[in-house]
């Protein structure tokens, strides 16, 4: 393992960053212009950079390489609508499931809100005789003939992709995988996908949905990552090559031209995984990962090791009720606008952006922004800073003395209000993904990312109470990182809706467990990542060949009458009456810590099982190239605005700071691209695994 | 009580801090609440309020229950005055104290701290059952308001911190679906708990005359923004009217508004015709809210729902006794669609009249039905109030069309139809089509949205059904749109269709027994339209067309395409 190449490529709109570990586990990273016209080239470009960095030809790094790409064509194909042309097969008498969305209007008082636009027009949405019951059996067979006639129309449509989402169809995909046969064969070269392999559960809306943006950005997506393929082949390309998914793992290219849609949130999926990273090099499983920049603020949450998803989920609105990392986003970054709402100070959620950009850019900004708040505070100095950019006072003074005249206060005490009001709708956004929850932010560490991260942090942190914070020194290039470290997971979830009270049929969910693992396991062995198993012990996972793969299983419950659902975990290896009493009783264990009640006498309802197998990233040991310093060299002092008076806070260079010394705030400490603020009642050291650990009161 | 101490800092805190709340008491209720139509329909709403009952906030949760929170709570500490203490529990549903109807349950409790009470914090939830002769609560046959379901004047359901059992068990006696109206009390009082933790946390932090001063200084605000907005009406006084069907068959019912602004006040008075001993009289707390959800249309949409907004408004609802003042014993489990919907219909005719550029057409009301019976798969009863069948079209907006299958004003499209799966798996019913109904749009140069076909069948045997509702006769009415093209004749139709395979319209407010084999076979009406439809885009209207949602023949009389245009 430690001999191969491991490169994360994360391609956005701007760069394509690449980092990958030499040798001798040192990181080193990458940045080149993205190629929205070919982005394979600028993946190659890439890895020519690295190549060219650690002075190995390219073809010798390809020989054996682990490649982990993250990629935002799915999403971009979704929000700029150039997906495929595509038709939806659905059960006669639902042909507008896509349109109505269970009726529901997101934002009621927007009452000039446009209707929505599906991503398959009506004429395109084609209803088939057939029906399943909610018993599993068939009602009305599927009509062939109808798809024939179907087909007929799709193909003088020029259609690329046919979705196909029959009502029930989980229980019994006969009549699905039949059309989609059918479809392949009349249909050559089209992209043919079914609900049973995007997402057999309950929900036909979810269901119909996320089935017909597989099909939409599908033959896009797969067409790019056999076109990368191609052109690594061409390269001498011998080794592996894994996309990162929506959930928050990585799988096989494979597995994406499978379920194009699963790599949607590619991207930022990364976020919470290398936050979950660092905080367990620091001894923690539970962290918040923020990631603020100069107009967004992202959040992301892992418990327990977990990373919290969320399902079902909006994007552009479009609903998607596959699981996805949880990465909430409010609008609250360094270019924030700070204004009075009739009486109430607001920043955000509008920003100024990179031009004008805030005040003190001299570029024309004329508006009071969060930057301009910090340099009058004394957080940031005037100055260069990074992207060639320089900060001046002056402007910044007057643009918050506009917004203190306004709010009839003095300029430091105004420029403190945009402080604090920040504050607290971070935080808020924050407690948004946990409390909801029942999570507690003070058990949790923050992880810290992007150039403004870094000075909010304690800020945020002592809003929620939270007196651990971790600022790794890639913090501006956090997401890039996460490609590497991220574990492969696979995950397959089906409903099986049952009371569980009575004599419910505990074989039948022992049966369904198999088949889903079964299933799991043929996906991994088809991707060359599981031989024959040798030993099968669920408690520590199943051991194939030299890789071990942990295999989770989890049942989603609900109260009867209840319409939502809590994922516990079946903790044993056997499945019976003992083990699911369990499972139920964990039920409602989590039930009174999110909503704080249970109803220990009450039925309760399976919905769905899930399994996810999980196989641990080997990584060496990061290098971090710390150097060897034994004392802080402060570089220089700033007077800070702390409360109600101003402290002096020394300057050091974070570029010699010194393993496991600890500073007192406050402090600045100067990294290559951003600043960390230590404020007064924090300590901070440089841990060795490569992060700033802060901690309160101590 | 002064707001102006209050600095826009200080207020930004103790908002974000109010908001961050509600939005915890909102998802508490939607994850945990049990009755279907509060966890799938999201019916209820919440708010926080001062010690004397005017609301400082109010998630953007029902329509229906703007304002009428603040009513309910006056009437609530009119009726025990002094005997409150710390740790009570109030729960209270009727008409005659502030409630919309008896499926809708208000919970509140008052916040004591240092033994002075110092605010309110309260919800409404509309369950599954509040028991009477007819499961659902909503009873066409109902001749008095004491056939439909339990009545409740404001009730400890806890004192001093603990439970009334007697209460509680006599209440959940009454009830159809007493597990589900357990969770859902549940529920309600663990929204409660979070709210009243955040005061206490507040009142720590800024001391109890800071955060008196803040609630003053939020509804002071919320007045301000009411008043500017209806300062730029222009003085007048604007009238309008609506009609409402009459459920024993006779014509239609007036509902007249006038509102008069002057300056930055307005005034509205709201008459009706005589109340009847049918299902569709609105008690006051209910006209009021209705009058609000009208207003809202004039009001920019990021104004606060608060007491401030609504000392902006004077109401008079005329003397008792009529459709949109009721008193005892007039029936009103309709109310809080019919005739809330008529209501807004007629203050938001007087608003076209007075900000045309606002103009909202006229939505499809609702007119649905309720199935219960023994679900032999489990042995259990059931009862589901079903949003599919009385669901149709929105209204068009200048530069909007209305929004298809949209559920009717009295909830902005805030309720879902919730899943066929989903239903098929909880109640005995197949469900055979639900989907756009062609030609049931009000037609427009902004068209409103389609109303819905749909086809379920009952697979147990005598399942009650029970028709409830309105929009049988009456279609959404259309704005400005010209007499010679405003064909809307979109109205809800609703037949059963027999084991013999004949189809029979159904009696209107009735309740049959359906036996496998038979189907509920109806049509919903589309949203109203606004302005001249010949004049609109003609490639709007050849996508119709094309999507078989317009048929060519209408598509040519109405709007006078005759295909192969496009613009």
């Amino acid at each position: 393992m430690a001999e191969r190449f491991v490169l994360g490529i994360d391609v956005g709109g701007t760069f394509t960053d690449v980092v990958g570990l030499d040798r001798g586990g040192r990181p080193l990273m990458f940045k080149v212009p993205s190629r929205p016209d070919d982005p394979a080239a600028a993946v190659l470009q890439g890895v020519e950079a690295f190549a060219a960095g650690v002075g190995v030809p390219v073809e010798s790094i390809l020989a054996d390489a682990h490649l982990v790409h993250g990629t935002t064509m799915g999403i971009n194909t979704l929000l700029t609508r150039t997906g495929a042309r595509t038709a939806l097969l659905t059960t006669s008498g639902f042909r507008d499931m896509l349109e109505i969305r269970v009726g529901y209007k997101e934002e009621r008082y927007e009452l000039d809100l446009e209707p929505p636009d599906p991503l398959v027009p009506r004429r395109l949405r084609l209803p088939i005789t057939e029906r399943v019951g909610s018993d599993g059996s068939v009602v009305t067979p599927l009509d062939e003939d109808g798809v024939l006639a179907a087909c007929e129309l799709m193909a003088s449509e020029g259609i690329e992709a046919v979705a196909i989402c029959f009502i029930w169809s989980f229980l019994d995909p006969s009549h699905e995988l039949r059309a989609a046969e059918l479809c392949r064969q009349a249909l050559p070269g089209s992209f043919v996908t079914t609900s049973w392999d995007v997402l057999p559960e309950i929900r036909e809306y979810n269901r119909v949905s996320t089935t017909v943006l597989n099909a939409y950005v599908g033959p896009r997506v797969t067409r790019y990552v056999g076109e990368l393929t191609g052109r690594l082949e061409g390269r001498g390309f011998g080794g592996t090559l894994h996309f990162l998914q929506s959930h928050g793992g990585v799988a096989h290219a494979d597995e994406v031209i499978r379920v194009p849609v699963r790599t949607l949130m590619s991207g930022p999926a990364a976020g919470p995984a290398v936050a979950g990273f660092f905080a367990g090099k620091a001894g923690i499983e539970n962290a918040i990962c923020i990631d603020m920049g100069g107009t967004s603020f992202d959040a992301s949450v892992v418990t327990g090791g977990t990373v919290r998803q969320s399902r079902p989920v909006e994007i552009d609105g479009v609903r998607i009720g596959l699981p996805m990392v949880d990465v909430h986003s409010v609008g609250g970054g360094g270019g924030s606008i700070a204004w009075v709402d009739t009486g109430i100070l607001r920043v955000g959620p509008s920003s100024a952006g990179s031009v004008p950009g805030p005040a003190s850019y001299s570029l024309g900004g004329t508006l009071p922004t969060v930057t301009d708040a910090n340099l009058v505070l004394g957080v940031y100095s005037p100055g260069p800073i990074a992207g060639g950019l320089s900060l001046d006072g002056g402007p910044a003074e007057a643009v918050i003395d506009g917004l203190a005249g306004e709010i009839g206060v003095g300029r430091i005490e105004a420029a403190d209000g945009v402080w604090r009001v920040l504050t607290i709708d971070l935080a808020q956004a924050i407690r948004d993904i946990t409390v909801d929850e029942g999570r507690d932010p003070r058990d949790y560490v923050l992880v810290v990312g992007g150039g403004s991260g870094p000075v909010h942090c304690c800020a945020i942190a002592d809003e929620l109470n939270i007196d651990r914070i971790l600022v790794p020194k890639a913090a501006s290039t956090l997401c890039a990182l996460g490609a590497i470290v991220m574990d492969v997971v696979y995950e397959l979830r089906r409903s099986y809706p049952m009371q569980l009270s009575g004599r419910f049929d505990v074989e039948a969910i022992d049966t369904a467990f198999g088949r889903l693992e079964r299933d799991l396991i043929g996906m991994l062995q088809g991707e060359g990542m599981a031989g024959e198993p040798t030993a099968i012990d669920r408690r520590v996972g199943l051991r194939y060949r030299e890789e071990e793969i942990h295999v989770d299983r989890g049942l989603e419950l609900r109260y009867r009458e209840q319409l939502w659902e809590i994922m516990v975990p079946m903790e044993s290896a056997s499945i019976d009456l003992g083990t699911i009493d369990d499972a139920i009783d964990t039920f409602h264990e989590r039930h009174h810590e999110i909503y704080t009640y249970s109803e220990p006498d009450n039925v309760c309802e399976l919905v769905s099982l899930a399994v996810r197998a999980t196989v641990p990233r080997q990584l060496p040991d990061l290098d971090w190239d710390l150097g060897d310093h034994d004392a802080w060299v402060q570089i220089g002092e700033r007077s800070v605005r702390h409360r109600n008076s101003f402290l002096a806070a020394p300057v050091y260079d974070g570029r010699k700071a010194p393993v496991s010394v600890a500073v007192e705030g406050p402090a600045l400490i100067r990294e290559s691209l951003c600043s960390v603020f230590v404020e007064p009642g924090w300590t901070c050291r440089l841990e060795p695994h490569g992060a700033y650990l802060l901690i309160r009161g101590v | 009580m002064s707001g102006a101490a209050i600095d826009p800092i200080t207020l930004a805190v103790l908002e974000g801090s109010l908001q961050s709340a509600i939005r915890e008491m909102r998802h508490v209720l939607v994850r945990s609440g049990r009755s279907p139509i509060i966890a799938i329909s999201t019916d209820f709403s919440n708010s926080i309020l001062d010690a004397s009952g005017e609301q400082v906030v109010q998630g953007d949760d029902q329509p229906v229950h703007l304002g009428s929170m603040q009513v309910a709570l006056k009437e609530t500490i009119r009726f025990f005055a002094d005997d409150l203490a710390e740790g009570d529990v109030i729960y209270v549903n009727d008409p005659t104290y502030g409630g919309g109807h008896q499926a809708d349950m208000t919970m509140f409790k008052p916040v004591f701290i240092d033994g002075d009470l110092f605010a309110w914090v309260g919800n409404r939830a509309h369950v599954s059952d509040s028991g009477g002769p007819v499961a659902g609560g909503y009873n066409p046959l109902a001749r008095e308001i004491y056939a439909e379901g339990i009545r409740m004047c404001p009730i400890k359901i806890y004192e001093r911190g603990k439970i009334r059992r007697d209460l509680v068990t006599m209440l959940l006696l009454n009830l159809r679906t007493p597990d589900a109206h357990r969770g859902d009390m549940g529920a309600q009082m663990g929204a409660l708990g979070v709210a009243e933790r955040r005061i206490r946390e507040l009142h720590r932090s800024m001391g109890a005359e800071r955060l008196r001063a803040g609630f003053a200084a939020l509804l002071d605000r919320g007045e301000e923004l009411a008043r500017q907005a209806i300062a730029e009406i222009d003085d007048g006084t604007y009238r309008g009217h609506s009609a409402m069907e009459d459920p024993r068959g006779g014509p239609p019912l007036d509902i007249n508004c006038a509102i008069a602004v002057e300056g930055d006040r307005i005034r509205v008075d709201l008459r009706g015709s005589p109340q009847i001993n049918r299902y569709f009289n609105s008690y006051f707390g209910n006209s009021i809210s209705a009058i609000y959800a009208g207003m809202l249309t004039v009001f920019p949409t990021n104004i606060p729902h608060n007491g401030g907004v609504y000392r902006c408004i004077d109401i008079d609802l005329g003397e008792k006794g009529t459709i949109v003042n009721a008193v005892e014993p007039s029936p009103s489990s309709m109310a809080t669609s019919t005739p809330f919907d008529n209501i807004m219909e007629a203050v938001e005719a007087c608003l076209a009249a007075a900000v045309p550029e606002r103009a909202v057409a006229g939505w499809s009301h609702f007119c649905g039905s309720t199935f219960a019976g023994l679900d032999t798969r489990t042995g259990e009863r059931f009862s589901h109030l079903s949003t599919m069948s009385g669901i149709g079209g929105a209204g068009a907006m200048w530069e909007t069309d209305g929004w298809s299958c949209c559920s009717p004003q009295c909830t902005f499209g805030g309720m879902r139809t919730g899943n066929v799966e989903e239903i098929e798996f909880r109640i005995p019913m197949r469900i055979n089509r639900f989907e756009l109904a062609p030609d049931t749009e009000g037609p427009g140069e902004w068209r409103g949205g389609f109303g819905m076909a749909l086809e379920m069948e009952p697979l147990e045997p005598g399942t009650v059904v029970s028709f409830i509702g309105e929009g049988l006769e009456i279609p959404p009415p259309g704005r400005f749109v010209p007499d010679a093209y405003d064909d809307s004749r979109a109205v809800f139709s609703r037949s059963i269709r027999g084991q013999d395979g004949v189809v029979r319209p159904i009696v209107p407010h009735s309740v049959v027994d359906l036996d496998p084999g038979t189907a509920l076979v109806s049509t919903s009406p589309g949203g109203g339209g606004i302005g001249d439809p010949r004049r609109r885009d003609r490639a709007a209207v050849a996508r119709d067309v094309d999507n078989e949602l317009i048929s060519p023949e209408r598509a040519s009389r109405v709007y006078g395409y005759e295909g192969g245009e496009d613009g």
